[in-house]
């Protein structure tokens, strides 16, 4: 398992949710994934901008933000909607994680925010896992050079499947 | 238009009672004019629905009444009233049906009866006489008409009137439904967390019991009780970096459960090269995780059992018997339901302990929801909202005020403000049918209080409410 030996985790994976509980439940969930992704978390939309800002930049981009909707202040689908709109973020996958987001803040969702799934609460660890991976399978897919690392922690055959279309050195 | 009770009267054409003057004036000098005369008593019956009639009456002095029955054989209802220079009889008398309606005298007075035989040597005689008839006539038509008019109209805002009650009723009916309903679920949540808590227990000490047994750990209680007094809060950046720095091979879930763990107890989590736990850090970790979840499951059945109390005091009929009820508390547990509300409204109270006030619970509870509910609906979010309660009136009375920082009252709407119907959310997002401030009201005059309104200083509506202290209270 040599390749990745050197490798330095560069991507985040953001978890946004006021509930403490329920944000250590989603951390504890994405705990297979911490070999490879770095986990950040944030009690509001306004914390997790700082937590963006302190901690993230060109060589740590966000990949993945699973988010509440109903939280105090700023509600997940207007941050998501924030975070389409900046260069460094807009390609990181966005997930809303709730009880409670009324059709019409689902539709801004999906319409201004790029929203690439729902997760309602409750989850389930499997529903939760199988959702980031294949979220995060598609992001590395899309913006990374060097697939390799990932393939023990991803859907490996659709990262094969993209290596064998696009060979390392053409990448 | 004149309005007596009954309906409308067709008088107002001010040409009528001046026409009544002048057939006067005729009669002195005509025998056959006055000897048409009557007098009309009190409770006489001059035309009765159903018959046929063949008089026109013109009413020169005196109160008439029309009635007409509700349904065959039904109750008679009175219709309208009718004064001097109106006519009776003119439908019967002309289309030779039967009388629509009864004509009965209210107050005495006197009429002009003329035959179809008088009518016919009137037009073909005294002409005087016969073109005033013909006045009257038309003055009647035309005020008959302009009442049929108004009347539809009347006619129409009652039936507005009607629907929006009607609308009111089942809005009504679906809140009591869900009220109902809401009951039946607390008791329903109620059985599962109470069971859960019961199992929850049983789990605490078995787990204990085994981990005394399994003698995996001889400190293993130090770990369990650490579990115990976790807050259920996250954990803290800056512990989970310092475990990273100190050992920066072990892999990031590991150093992030370890950060959970009180700084204290971190010696031996780890084997020599830090590179993942020792043996007993292992086990530790878990009795003290296991601990900790138990911890968190006791937290959240807290806050369920907390929840099914605040949706039980909906559920009671009529709001409860009044007793002494805690200001705080009711205060708290409305709070708490509307919690998802204040997610965008930081909310202060600032009520004593010990205020207490005496109304029925679900009553109480309505009013706070319906204030709370109204100010944040009126606020940006992000603002705040506060309560604070005060004893007043040397400790006979509580006073609660809940203040908000939105856009405040307009003057032109403030004295409606507690009206029935009243509201100012249109549209089909912030929907109001103007019934909560007026049922507020209600239920706090139902509990001997008052309820007025005053400007937040700064900007914002204020609700004050005054309620009896409930008795057995020191004066203050």
């Amino acid at each position: 398992m040599t390749p990745d030996s050197d490798f330095r985790p560069h991507l985040v994976i953001l978890c946004v949710e006021d509930e403490p509980a329920v944000l250590d439940a989603l951390i504890r969930d994405l705990a297979i994934f911490e070999d490879r992704f770095l986990i950040e978390a944030a009690c509001s939309a306004a914390e997790a901008r700082n937590v963006l800002e302190s901690h993230c930049g060109p060589d740590r981009r966000l990949a993945l933000v699973l988010c509440d909707h109903l939280m105090p202040g700023e509600t997940g689908t207007d941050f998501l909607i924030a975070l389409n709109r900046e260069p460094s973020t807009r390609n990181a996958k966005k997930v809303l994680v709730t009880a409670q987001a009324g059709l019409a803040d689902t539709i801004r969702a999906v319409n201004q925010a790029g929203l690439d799934h729902y997760v309602a609460k409750p989850w389930t660890g499997d529903e939760l896992c199988s959702v980031v991976r294949s979220q995060l399978t598609e992001y590395v897919i899309e913006n990374e050079k060097n697939l390799l690392p990932f393939l023990s922690v991803l859907d490996a055959p659709k990262i094969a499947e993209a290596l064998r279309k696009n060979p390392p050195d053409d990448r | 238009m004149n309005s007596r009770a009954g309906g409308s009267v067709g008088v107002p054409d001010g040409g009528l009672p001046g026409i009544v003057g002048q057939i006067q004036t005729l009669a002195q000098g005509s025998v056959w004019i006055s000897s048409r005369f009557r007098r009309i008593s009190s409770g006489e019956i001059l035309l009765r629905e159903g018959e046929p009639n063949d008089c026109l009456f013109v009413l020169l002095e005196g109160l008439v009444e029309l009635l007409k029955r509700r349904a065959e054989g039904g109750a008679e209802e009175s219709v309208s009233l009718h004064g001097p220079g109106e006519l009776l009889g003119v439908n019967s008398f002309a289309t030779k049906e039967t009388s629509f309606c009864s004509a009965r005298v209210v107050d005495s007075g006197q009429c002009l009866r003329l035959s179809g035989e008088d009518l016919e040597n009137l037009r073909t005689g005294n002409s005087e006489l016969h073109s005033l008839i013909e006045q009257l006539v038309v003055g009647n038509l035309a005020s008959r008409y302009r009442s049929a008019v108004s009347l539809h109209l009347e006619l129409k805002e009652a039936n507005r009137r009607i629907r929006q009650t009607t609308e009111m009723l089942v809005q009504h009916e679906k809140m009591a439904v869900l009220g109902e309903l809401v009951a039946g679920i607390a008791h329903e949540l109620n059985n599962p967390a109470a069971a859960i808590f019961r199992q929850r227990e049983f789990l605490a000490s078995s787990v204990q019991s085994i981990l005394a047994r399994a003698q995996a750990l001889d400190d293993w209680k130090k770990f369990w009780d650490a579990g115990e007094q976790s807050s259920g809060g996250f954990v803290s950046r800056e512990q989970f970096e310092r475990i990273t720095a100190a050992a920066p091979f072990l892999p990031r879930d590991i150093a992030r459960r370890l950060a959970a763990l009180p700084q204290e107890l971190h010696s031996g989590m780890l084997n020599p090269s830090k590179n993942k736990l020792s043996e007993r850090g292992e086990v530790a970790l878990e009795v003290f995780e296991v601990s900790h979840f138990l911890k968190l499951q006791f937290l959240g059945l807290q806050q369920i059992t907390h929840l099914v109390g605040g949706l039980k005091s909906y559920a009671r009929p009529q709001g409860g018997v009044p007793q002494t009820n805690s200001l705080k508390e009711s205060l708290e547990s409305v709070l708490s339901l509307c919690s998802n509300l204040l997610k965008e409204h930081p909310v202060q109270v600032y009520v004593e302990e010990s205020l207490e006030v005496l109304a029925a619970p679900g009553d109480l509870h309505q009013i706070w929801t319906n204030l709370i509910k109204n100010a944040c609906e009126a606020m940006q979010p992000g603002k705040p909202l506060e309560i604070c309660g005060a004893s007043v009136e040397s400790g006979r009375k509580v006073e609660v005020r809940i203040v908000d920082h939105g856009a405040g009252v307009a003057e032109e709407v403030r004295e409606h403000l507690f009206d029935l119907n009243f509201t100012t959310k249109t549209g089909s997002e912030n929907f109001g049918l103007g019934l909560g401030l007026s049922i507020t009201r209600g239920l706090v005059k139902k509990m001997g209080g008052e309820i007025f309104f005053e400007d937040t200083p700064g900007g914002g509506a204020t609700f004050v409410v005054l309620l009896p202290s409930a008795p057995g209270r020191d004066a203050r």
